[in-house]
């Protein structure tokens, strides 16, 4: 099976990680202006994240009902396992998320979650040794990265 | 305190995901990993909402779903496979800070859309991202 990984090499590899990366920025950053809609106006945002979850279940089986088929003929294993975990980690984190919002108020909790790229950085350092390679770059990289999400959700809740 | 430890703990799920996402990459490709990480996703926030906001289903009116179909469409279809293909292309340590900026576009749009107005604190937040993102991108490829 060839991935995109396998036909794209070096540096064109990596910006196009940082372009895709940049790419779910934008779509996340949509979403959650259309989601402070959905919340202000429709349903409450553990209905509204349910049924958005099921509309990008469906829209992600009909763009690639050609891929899933004969992967899933393929069967390998591991890829379910940790693909469904993924999915279950970062489902049970909207859950918490919602939990957290309801014991506290927006403008504590947001500066709270903004740590998770340090989390997955901690992790990758312990668990991806053999597959990624952190520097001193990236983790001032990142820690700025989190101190301005925490000043731009701060200034955005507290106004 | 809860909502604190609540919020941390969000946190690290999401970021034990995006590890066991560049695992899951070794065996399958990012479109059927982004299909079967959304299965749980859907039985579980599916019956979060069935238990806690029972009562809030009988009153979705039509418009409420075709915001919710959109919804989905950037944040579960777009960001999640982009989210996929940029761990499986960048590595997790790259990619997990640049797409963690979501705030700073929905921001963006806000101003755009909603009408919010720029703060001084805004521009700083901002500045002190784009800075972040510089430092990472600028790294050498190994």
């Amino acid at each position: 099976m060839k991935t995109i990984q396998s036909r794209i090499r070096g540096g064109g590899r990596l910006w196009l990680g940082y372009a895709a990366a940049m790419g779910a920025a934008l779509s996340y950053g949509a979403s959650q202006t259309i989601g402070k809609h959905i919340t202000t106006e429709y349903a409450p945002p553990l209905v509204g994240t349910a049924f958005a979850l099921l509309f990008g279940f469906l829209y992600v089986s009909l763009m690639f009902h050609r891929h899933v088929p004969p992967d899933l003929k393929a069967n390998p294993r591991y890829g379910y396992l940790w693909f469904g975990l993924s999915g279950i980690t970062s489902a049970t984190g909207v859950a918490l998320l919602y939990f957290a919002l309801s014991e506290a108020p927006v403008v504590v909790i947001s500066p709270v979650v903004a740590i998770s790229p340090l989390v997955s950085l901690a992790l990758a350092h312990l668990f991806l040794q053999r597959l990624e390679k952190i520097t001193v770059r990236t983790v001032i990289g990142t820690l700025l990265v989190v101190l301005g999400v925490a000043i731009v959700a701060l200034s955005r809740n507290i106004s | 305190m809860l909502g604190i430890l609540f919020g941390i703990l969000a946190a690290t799920c999401w970021g034990f995901s995006a590890v066991l996402v560049r695992f899951g990459l070794q065996h399958l490709r990012p479109t059927t990993g982004t299909w079967i990480s959304l299965i749980p996703g859907v039985v579980l926030v599916m019956g979060l909402a069935l238990v806690f906001n029972q009562d809030a289903f009988p009153e979705l009116t039509a418009i409420a779903f075709v915001w919710f179909a959109l919804s989905g469409l950037f944040n579960f279809a777009l960001g999640r496979l982009f989210n996929t293909v940029s761990i499986g292309l960048a590595g997790v340590a790259r990619a997990t800070p640049l797409f963690s900026t979501a705030p700073l576009f929905a921001t963006i749009l806000a101003i755009i859309f909603l009408g919010e107005s720029i703060t001084p604190w805004l521009l700083l937040g901002t500045v002190t991202i784009v800075g972040g993102i510089v430092l990472i991108t600028s790294e050498q490829v190994r």
